[in-house]
Parts: C-alpha cells; sequence; structure tokens
C-alpha cells in the first residue's frame, strides 16, 4: 500500500515537473488540467491531491512560487521550475526511460534473440 | 541532500506560524476551484453545478488540507508541542503538583550530580602522571606486621636507607626507582618564611614524569655529592622571582630551620604548572647527595621511595625480588617492603568514603524518583476519569500514553535542569565545606561529562516514575472507570502507590540509619574531654631553640668533663629562659591578650618528644613510652588544664630541683601508691647518659595531644626554668584568636630575628580542622537523611490523603451506624501502620547491612549499634505516622449526611 503511494506519489511529482518544464509557470489548477489531458483522460486524479504534492516539491526546491493572475483575471498562485527543477526533470526523464526499458524487457512474453 | 531540503523547510514550517499557511492554502484552494468553475460555466454548466462539478472533482477539501499540514511541518513534533501546551495549561491549573514534583526531582538529581562533580573531580579525573598505572610506591615496612584494614593509611611506614635503595636500583623490575626527603628549611637571608623543599634523587622528575620549564635536571652525579643546585616550581618561581625570564642561574638562600645553618644555592631548573608529587606540595626540590657518605655509612632510614615499574614486570614480581633485596641490606633492624599503587597512594584514604556518600546521594535520588512516581499514580487516579472519557471519544491508547509520556519528560526535563543547577551550586557548597587533605578537590569540575551524568540521571528517572504509571493509565477500562462516577473506585487497593511508599521508607531507613551513625560519631567525638580549654587560644610554633654556641660545643666534646656540660646546659637553659621570658613580656603586651605562656609541644599543634621510661620492677627492655613536654610556669592554667593533685610549677622549683608535673594516666600507670612523693628514673635529663631522678609535684588531667579520638597517653611536664625546650607561644585573648595571628609572629622576631615562626594557628580552628571530614559527612548524612525523612512522610501523606478521600462514603456510613471519630481516625492509621511495617520489615536487614561497609569511619558507635536501629525506626515510623494524622482526622470529622448525599 505505502509502496504504491510512494510510487504514485514519485511519478505525479515528475509529470508536475514535466508539465511546467513544457508549459512554463502554471497554476496547480492549469497542471492538473494539463496532466489529465496528456494523459489523454485515462488518469483521473482528484485535483486536491495535487497540492501536498506541490508543496514537497516546493520543500525540496525544485519549483518556486508566487501569486499572479490568470488570463481571465483571477488571482492565481504560480508554480515555475527552478534550475535544480530543470536537472531533476532531465535526471527523471532518463531514469525513467531506462527503467521503463528494463521492465519491457522483463514483461514482454518473449524477445526474438 | 534534497531530502534534507524539505526536513529543514518542514522544520521551519513548525517554527513559523501555520496561521499564515492555513489562509495561504485555503486562498489557493478556493482560487483553484474559482478557475475550474470559469471553465464548467464557459462549457455551459449553470453556476450551481459547475461549483458541485469542480468541487467533486477536488475531492475531499479537509483531507487535502490535513495532508498539505502534514507535509508543511512535522506533525509528529507538532503533537508534542501540542501535548506540551496541553500539561502546561493543566500545570497552570494546578501549579502545585508540578512544582512539587520538579522540586523533589532537582532535589534528588541535584544532590546526586553535586556529589557526583566531587567524586568525578577527585577520583575519576586522570592521575597526575603520565601512564600513572606503572607507578608504585614503596614502603619500607615491618614485616610482622600486617597493613591493618581500614585503618590510617601512614600505619606501619618507614623510611628506606641509603644501601637499600642503592641496591634496589639494580633489580630489574623497576625501570627508575627514585627517592625523596621532605625539609621543612628557611628561605632567603632574612629567614622570614619557611617552605616545603624536597630533597630527591635525580631520577625522581622523570620518574614522575615532570617535564622541566627552563633549565635542566638534577645530574646522577648530584646523587653522589653534595650541589647546590635547585629546581622551583612554577609556583615558588612566580612567588619568589616574579616570573623572571633569566631565572636560571639566579641565587636562592635556604636554611635549616632547627640549626640556623644557611646555605646559597643556584637555581637550574623551573618545573611546569601540571608538577605534582603524590604526599605534600613542595615549593622548592633539591638533589639528594649531601646525604650520600653519611647515609652509606650509618644504614639509617631516611628516605621514601617511588618507582616506576619495568615495562611487562608485574607488581608482584617486582615486590618478590625487592624484597630478598631489602631485608638483606636493612641491617638496623628487621625490614620488608611493600608496594602500592601510586593511585592508591594518592587516593586510598579519600575514595571510599567518597563513594559512600555518592551511594547516599544515589538513594536520595531513588527516594526522590519514588516520590515523583507516588505523586504521578496519585495524579493519574485523580486523571483516571479525563483519560476515560478521552478513550471512549476514540483517542488511541498510543495517543494518549504519548501525551501522559510527554507531560512526565517535561517534568523530568524542567527537574533535571533545575537539579542540575541545584547540583552546581551543591557542589561550590561541598568543595568549601570539604575537609583539607582531599586531593584536587579545588581542580573544579566545569565538565561536560557533568551534564550528560545529569541528562542519564534524568532519563533514569523519567524511566523510573514515567513510564510504569503512564502504560497502567493508558490500559485502564473506559467503562469501568465512567460508571465509578469519576470518584474512582474503593476496591482499589492502591498496590502501585503503597509499594513505592513502601520502597521510600525502606530506603529512608538506610540513610537515617546512616545519618545517625555519622552524626553520633561526630558527637561522640567532639563531647571526647580534651582536658584542656580550645577556644580563645592562640598558638605559634618556631623550630629555631639552638642557643648558637659553634665552638662551644666542639669543646665540649674535646673535654668530656661531666662538670662542665652540666654548666653549659643550665647556662643555655638560663639564656633560653630569658629569651622565652623576653617573647611572652612582649606577647603580653599585645592588645586583647589575657594570657601567655611557653610550651614545647601545644595539643593540636606540636609532637611531644618521647621518652622510654622503664617500668619498676621489670627487666630492662620492657619499657613504656611517655610523652615529655616542657612548659612555663602559666601553661597549665592558660590551657585550662586542672592540677587534680598537688601542685603546679612555682617560681622556687630552680635547676637541679627536678621536680616534674604528670597527667592523670601516668600516674595511674607509675605511680599508683599516690603521685605525690612519687619518684621515677630515667636516663633522659640534664646529664646527657646519666640516669636522673624525678619527683612528682602534681596531677594534671589528661590532655588529647594529637586529636578529639586520640587516647589517653602518659605524660609527664617538665618545668622550663630547669630545662630547654620551650619552642611554641601560646595566648589567650578575649577577642578573636587569629586576629592576634601576625602580631605573634611580629613580636617574636623582634625579640630574636633568629627564631623562625613556622607556623600560627588558632587553636579552636584545628580542632574543628579535626574533625571536619567527620562534620563533613555527618552534615552530608543527616541532610540526605532529613531529605529522605521528609520525602517517605509526604508520601505515606499522600497516600493516606487519597486513601481517606475515597473511602469517605465508606466512613459516612460507618459514623451513620454509630462508628466514633476515634474508630473512623484508627481505619486510616491502621492502613498507614501496615505500610510503614512494611517499609521497615525491609528497609531494617537493608539498613544493616549497608551499615558494616561504614564501620572504618565511625568512632565510639558500632555500625550495628542496635540503639542506631531503634531510633531511626522510631523517627522515621512517627514522622510517617505523624504524616497520616491530618487526613485521619480528616477523616474522623466526616458529616454522614454530606458523605450520603454525594452519592
Amino acid at each position: 500500500m505505502a509502496k504504491e503511494t510512494d510510487v504514485w506519489q514519485g511519478t505525479l511529482a515528475l509529470m508536475v515537473l514535466k508539465t511546467l518544464e513544457t508549459l512554463g509557470p502554471l497554476h496547480g489548477y492549469g497542471i492538473a488540467r494539463r496532466i489529465e489531458q496528456t494523459s489523454g483522460d485515462t488518469l483521473t486524479l482528484n485535483y486536491g491531491t495535487l497540492y501536498p504534492a506541490l508543496l514537497k516539491l516546493e520543500q525540496e526546491g525544485y519549483v518556486a512560487s508566487e501569486w499572479g493572475v490568470s488570463e481571465n483575471n483571477r488571482k492565481a498562485k504560480y508554480y515555475r521550475l527552478t534550475r535544480a527543477g530543470r536537472k531533476r526533470v532531465a535526471a527523471a526523464a532518463s531514469e525513467w526511460e531506462r527503467t521503463t526499458a528494463i521492465l519491457a524487457r522483463f514483461l514482454s512474453p518473449e524477445r526474438p534473440s | 541532500m534534497r531530502a534534507l531540503r524539505a526536513w529543514v523547510m518542514r522544520l521551519l514550517g513548525l517554527l513559523s506560524g501555520g496561521r499564515w499557511r492555513e489562509r495561504e492554502l485555503a486562498a489557493e484552494i478556493e482560487s483553484h476551484l474559482q478557475l475550474h468553475i470559469d471553465d464548467n460555466v464557459r462549457a455551459g454548466m449553470s453556476p450551481e453545478d459547475a461549483r458541485r462539478a469542480a468541487l467533486l472533482k477536488f475531492g475531499p477539501v479537509e483531507a487535502t488540507k490535513d495532508e498539505y499540514r502534514d507535509r508543511a511541518s512535522l506533525p509528529f513534533f507538532g503533537h508534542i508541542a501540542r501535548d506540551l501546551r496541553y500539561a502546561l495549561r493543566r500545570w497552570r491549573h494546578r501549579p502545585g503538583f508540578a512544582v512539587t514534583a520538579i522540586l523533589i526531582l532537582a532535589l534528588g538529581i541535584g544532590a546526586t550530580t553535586a556529589m557526583f562533580s566531587v567524586v568525578d573531580t577527585v577520583l575519576l579525573r586522570p592521575l597526575p602522571w603520565p601512564e600513572a598505572e606503572r607507578l608504585v610506591v614503596a614502603h619500607a615496612v615491618h614485616p610482622e606486621r600486617r597493613q591493618k584494614p581500614g585503618f590510617s593509611a601512614t600505619w606501619n611506614r618507614r623510611l628506606l636507607s641509603r644501601p637499600a635503595w642503592d641496591a634496589l636500583r639494580q633489580t630489574h623490575g623497576f625501570a627508575s626507582l627514585a627517592v625523596w626527603q621532605p625539609v621543612q628549611q628557611t628561605i632567603g637571608e632574612l629567614r622570614d618564611d619557611v617552605v616545603q623543599t624536597l630533597h630527591v634523587s635525580s631520577n625522581f622528575l622523570p620518574t614522575l614524569g615532570a617535564t622541566i620549564l627552563h633549565g635542566r635536571h638534577f645530574t646522577p652525579a648530584e646523587d653522589e655529592a653534595d650541589s647546590d643546585s635547585v629546581i622551583l616550581t612554577h609556583e615558588a618561581w612566580h612567588r619568589w622571582f616574579g616570573a623572571r625570564p633569566d631565572i636560571i642561574g639566579q641565587p636562592l638562600t635556604l636554611g635549616y630551620a632547627s640549626s640556623g645553618d644557611q646555605k646559597r644555592h643556584l637555581v637550574v631548573g623551573v618545573l611546569t604548572p601540571a608538577f605534582r608529587t603524590y604526599s605534600g606540595s613542595p615549593d622548592v626540590l633539591l638533589p639528594i647527595g649531601y646525604f650520600a657518605q653519611t647515609g652509606r655509612a650509618y644504614a639509617s632510614p631516611a628516605y621514601r621511595a617511588v618507582a616506576r615499574l619495568a615495562d611487562g614486570v608485574s607488581l608482584e614480581a617486582a615486590l618478590a625480588e625487592a624484597e630478598p633485596v631489602v631485608r638483606a641490606t636493612e641491617r638496623r633492624e628487621p625490614t620488608s617492603i611493600r608496594l602500592v599503587p601510586i593511585a592508591d597512594e594518592y587516593l586510598g584514604g579519600v575514595a571510599r568514603p567518597l563513594w559512600l556518600l555518592f551511594g547516599g546521594a544515589a538513594l536520595l535520588l531513588l527516594v526522590a524518583c519514588s516520590s515523583v512516581a507516588g505523586l504521578l499514580v496519585g495524579e493519574g487516579r485523580a486523571r483516571r476519569h479525563e483519560i476515560a472519557v478521552r478513550l471512549s471519544l476514540g483517542a488511541g491508547r498510543a495517543r494518549v500514553m504519548r501525551q501522559l509520556l510527554v507531560e512526565h519528560a517535561l517534568l523530568a526535563v524542567i527537574g533535571t535542569t533545575a537539579g542540575l543547577v541545584f547540583g552546581a551550586w551543591l557542589a561550590g557548597l561541598f568543595v568549601a565545606m570539604a575537609p583539607e587533605g582531599l586531593p584536587r578537590i579545588h581542580a573544579g569540575s566545569s565538565d561536560p561529562r557533568l551534564a550528560w551524568f545529569a541528562a542519564g540521571l534524568g532519563s533514569l528517572a523519567l524511566l523510573l516514575f514515567g513510564a510504569v504509571p503512564a502504560m497502567s493509565l493508558a490500559r485502564s477500562v473506559p467503562a469501568g472507570t465512567l460508571a465509578e462516577g469519576g470518584r474512582g473506585a474503593m476496591h482499589r487497593r492502591h498496590l502501585g502507590q503503597r509499594l513505592i511508599v513502601v520502597l521510600q521508607i525502606s530506603v529512608a531507613l538506610v540513610l537515617i540509619v546512616g545519618a545517625c551513625l555519622f552524626g553520633e560519631t561526630m558527637y561522640r567525638l567532639t563531647s571526647q574531654p580534651l582536658g584542656f580549654e580550645p577556644s580563645n587560644v592562640a598558638v605559634a610554633s618556631t623550630t629555631f631553640t639552638g642557643i648558637r654556641w659553634g665552638s662551644g660545643a666542639a669543646f665540649v666534646a674535646l673535654e668530656g668533663k661531666r662538670d662542665f656540660s652540666q654548666r653549659l646546659a643550665a647556662l643555655e637553659t638560663s639564656i633560653e629562659g630569658l629569651r622565652t621570658r623576653a617573647v611572652l613580656e612582649r606577647l603580653a603586651a599585645i592588645p586583647d591578650v589575657i594570657g601567655v605562656a611557653g610550651a614545647s609541644a601545644v595539643p593540636f599543634v606540636g609532637v611531644p618528644r618521647e621518652i622510654a621510661i622503664p617500668l619498676e620492677g621489670r627487666p630492662a627492655p620492657e619499657t613504656h613510652s611517655v610523652h615529655r613536654h616542657v612548659v612555663t610556669r602559666q601553661y597549665f592554667d592558660l590551657m585550662g588544664m586542672r592540677i587534680v593533685e598537688g601542685r603546679g610549677f612555682t617560681a622556687s622549683d630552680r635547676i637541679g630541683a627536678n621536680a616534674v608535673v604528670v597527667s592523670r594516666e601516668f600516674q595511674r600507670r607509675f605511680c599508683p601508691q599516690g603521685a605525690i612523693g612519687c619518684r621515677f628514673s630515667l636516663t633522659w635529663g640534664p646529664e646527657p647518659g646519666q640516669v636522673t631522678h624525678w619527683d612528682v609535684v602534681g596531677v594534671v588531667s589528661n590532655v588529647k595531644q594529637r586529636n578529639f579520638s586520640d587516647g589517653n597517653a602518659a605524660a609527664f611536664y617538665e618545668f622550663n626554668q630547669q630545662t630547654r625546650g620551650v619552642t611554641q607561644f601560646v595566648v589567650r585573648t578575649s577577642g578573636d584568636p587569629s586576629a592576634v595571628l601576625p602580631l605573634m609572629r611580629q613580636v617574636i622576631r623582634d625579640v630574636d630575628p633568629q627564631m623562625v615562626v613556622t607556623s600560627t594557628h588558632a587553636l579552636e580552628s584545628l580542632a574543628a580542622e579535626d574533625v571536619a571530614e567527620e562534620r563533613f559527612r555527618a552534615m552530608l548524612s543527616i541532610a540526605y537523611g532529613g531529605a529522605a525523612l521528609l520525602l517517605a512522610a509526604a508520601g505515606l501523606y499522600g497516600l493516606a490523603a487519597r486513601r481517606a478521600a475515597e473511602r469517605t462514603r465508606e466512613f459516612g456510613v460507618r459514623v451513620a451506624l454509630g462508628a466514633r471519630p476515634v474508630d473512623v481516625r484508627r481505619l486510616v492509621l491502621r492502613d498507614a501502620w501496615i505500610v510503614v511495617g512494611l517499609g521497615l520489615a525491609v528497609g531494617l536487614p537493608a539498613a544493616y547491612s549497608a551499615s558494616q561497609v561504614t564501620q572504618s569511619f565511625l568512632f565510639g558507635v558500632s555500625p550495628t549499634a542496635p540503639h542506631v536501629f531503634v531510633l531511626a525506626s522510631a523517627v522515621l515510623a512517627a514522622a510517617t505516622v505523624l504524616a497520616t494524622m491530618p487526613p485521619a482526622h480528616r477523616a474522623s470529622r466526616v458529616d454522614p449526611m454530606l458523605a450520603l448525599r454525594a452519592e
């Protein structure tokens, strides 16, 4: 149970970082929508769970936040990637690729050798 | 690294205000929902639907906030902080409980840390010599006598002779074997001060591992021949030379106080400030060579020895090799050798008493901890209701337990801190009170070990008093407790609290027995009749008694004429008598002085000469040793010594009359037929080598010569008009005797600059110093015992009060059924008696076995003296039962109607 959450937390964090890298500074709602859309609506999440994750990223110094105004004139807190965050995305992405590649090799039924 | 950063941020989050964060989060969630609603409305929803959908999509808002909060700070610590706030709030309402618990803890921990700091400074610090475990002190001993256990450390110790040292140095057991001799010498041309000098062999300093700061060590050649080298201690260099840098080669005049001979020495070295020897604190070191030739020729024992064992050689092996060497080389009398590790020599006498007092402090801590445990258990019973409510409202047991533990830990932390402060103060007091002769007590103890020790004690105390009540409370059953209506159950037997009080009483008994033993020792010692009145008496000691004849003595030796030597002795006596009279006259002129006298050995100050006296009618070798004193006419009167028979001296007792006054003990032993007219003979007297007959003219009361525990010495007093030997001057003052000490010194030097005043004392402070060790022990043990008694009484009071309060209804029923107040009182008291009885039953055997270790520190009382145990038990029983009187009284006045209506 705990393990699963950890994986989910880690994955969510990576998705948040990637989103911010792609779209630039964005508020929590925007990030949530973007993650949902990118996953092709296969991933439904309670938007609320995003905020503790964002706090953790901020504490770790990967993102920074400040209040701003949205395109439709709403006050919103904008998150942006820090330099450490950018490095983290790059590192995490390549790590992720390696991991999935290994897993794929394990999980694919048989490979012609 | 990132995890660490996050942790630090959370820690900061814990400290910074949570309110701002709450508002920030609420605003962010609100803005999130608003954005979502805007989107939904744009997609064509009604505003209500849009809001509902947004909320649904967001998920449970409160859960998010909770998760966010946990993430924002450290929830565990947050909860602890909440528990702490809760505890403080509770204590604010009932400050008595917390203050009492903290004070008791501070008392126990303070006493223990203070004692630990003394033990640490004196015993546990490394010894001041490198590789001290290989250092041994060598004592020449009489082979037949064994070291008496628990007896004075100086018993059966003799000196080694030069030939023995020469031979011992050839053995292989020792890497080096050094010898030394302490001497008191005058310093400076004017002989105006007296210093402790040490004549040491050249290997003495290297053996101890001492290092030279300036200059050089003594050379082996200086072991063999006289030299004028001198090495100063660091302190002497500062005191007499103002630490001048060009010290090497400076002259220093030292003289022998008794002969008046002086010699110019040259400084060759200065020691580092770290230098310590294991006995005394010398100022100046001299080579030992001056004594080499005569020492070899006469083989008279003169040296003390310290050795460093050779590598890989055990003390036993070194001893086995050294013993036959000593037996063969000491020709004067049968002599063997004993090797004592330097740690035992340096600290041996003080280690046991200090550990004993430390043990007492630890017992007091145990009583204190159990007191606090008792308080907590009692407090817990009162809280049973509150806890039951919390449990039934869904608080987890772990949560309740944590709350209790946090409270107890807070008590422990505050108590320990207060104890540390109290202990530091107490340690200062101990150091000030400590008897002379505790080595390095003044070294001070700002050791971090002390804080660790206190922290350890605090945690231990927490374990002892905190965990058990917390566990038992958290285990309690909510339903049953609530059903009792919050009054607590009548059928409960208070087993825990009773056991605690039993423990308290038994440990308190051990401490009270100790207090009684040490208190009685002090009382017995100080109520010993001294035989003289020490208050308002000041004494000045001089060492120079010689009349400097020079050639006269040689002439006597040449002539060998009895007649002449007799007349010379008479002349010397007259001259000394004149000088003594001059000094006494000048002393009498000092304001406040109401009486003056001279003597050879004032009690507690001087050492009387011991004379062998043949016993009447027994063969010659059987002799008895008696003390010989010389006094002036006013001495007995001034000292307050009673003439019990006959008379004191008068001016008509002239030279040749040989009148003598003896002590009561002397008379008992040597003049059984009556003192007056008793005559005894000695080969001691005005004619050297001749038998002199002495006529007893009076008997004085016995005097304790050396200390309070001294026996009655057989002593005889010669009159200074008939013989020489007055070296000490005594005055009785109307005011503070210590005020005249400098004046005495001045007066004596004015009369004869050749006389060296070696010391001045107020006799009563010497007497106080003599029992300082016993007083220290008595005061500490009485303080421990008193505190333990108080705590035990308080513990029993708490138990009885609670019991009585809970049985109010029962008592009400009893009274309603016709019980008299005295019956109710008896019920409460019976309860207390059972606990006290159990405590005594456990405590008595414990005290009995514990008291054995005090054996060697007692005087006039046996460690198993029944009256001590009876007294201690009675005091404890009386105090504790007295403590239960108020609750018993209150219970007996229960109004039955009120008690029953409370139902």
